[in-house]
């Protein structure tokens, strides 16, 4: 397993362990929490989005036989980019931090591009 | 990977691309001064869930899961094909306001979808991804015989 996959099913494992707290503490009435769109997108986006991304990396055919999972250099951006922009979600919906929701958006709209551009050249038979 | 595979995957990765256009709209609309762009949610939900994850898992199991023995390999392609169709004009209906109309293709699609695979669930013959990248005969193994 690439070390980028690894990262990226540990960092999806670690979302989704916050979101199931976050969901918890929303049954709790009274008590300080994340607004649902955060929760949504902890599960969606951190969890469910991570762990594709990350076995595609590793599942899908390779791109070449010098390059086996294409460039490697993407893979890692579209992480890091990704949650960059997640981290900025949760913080611009809940404090009213000006910029960081367009920040957020731009972030996580780059991470999803680089992640598919990166995917594309993988998309292939034998 | 199968030819449908590639383009059921590809279809996906261009609702993912869409999808993630919208939702950046959405998440900026406030400080962009567009609050009337939340009415879009809806159709962001919609691309991400059948277009984006739906699509998805249908490309990768058609490829993935274990294949029919003899010739009949991942089954027949028509009926596959007519599934993807269905799947992507459902979703573009639902984005575009034909609710009904949409709901009932992908339906259709998802039924057509379990109706065909329904029969490669199983323990034994292929799986896993080989070196080449497609699926590779597992050693007989009795257990799962």
């Amino acid at each position: 397993m690439p070390a980028v996959t690894r990262w990226s099913i540990r960092t999806g494992l670690l979302l989704l362990a916050v979101a199931m707290v976050v969901g918890m503490l929303q049954a709790l009435p009274g008590a300080w929490n994340l607004p649902y769109p955060s929760y949504l997108h902890l599960i969606t986006v951190g969890w469910l989005s991570n762990l594709i991304f990350g076995v595609a990396h590793w599942m899908f055919p390779r791109a070449s036989a010098t390059h086996p999972r294409g460039d490697e250099r993407l893979a890692w951006a579209g992480w890091g980019l990704l949650n960059a922009g997640l981290l900025c979600r949760l913080v611009g919906e809940s404090f009213p931090v000006p910029g960081v929701l367009v920040a957020s958006a731009l972030l996580q709209l780059l991470a999803v591009w680089v992640w598919a551009m990166h995917l594309w050249t993988r998309v292939k038979g034998k | 990977m199968p030819s449908l595979s590639i383009w059921s995957v590809r279809a996906a990765l261009v609702w993912l691309a869409v999808g993630a256009l919208t939702g950046a709209l959405i998440l900026a609309r406030v400080p962009l001064g567009h609050p009337e762009w939340g009415a879009w949610i809806p159709a962001h939900a919609e691309i991400m869930l059948m277009g984006w994850m739906v699509q998805l898992a249908f490309g990768v199991a058609h490829w993935i899961l274990p294949r029919q023995p003899g010739k009949e390999g991942r089954g027949f392609v028509a009926p596959v094909v007519l599934v993807v169709v269905m799947l992507n004009a459902g979703v573009a209906l639902v984005v575009f306001g034909q609710v009904a109309a949409g709901r009932v293709l992908e339906s259709c699609a998802a039924a057509g979808f379990a109706l065909q695979g329904l029969p490669r669930i199983r323990a034994a013959g292929w799986g896993a991804t080989g070196k080449d990248g497609d699926l590779v005969r597992l050693k007989k193994r009795p257990e799962l015989v």
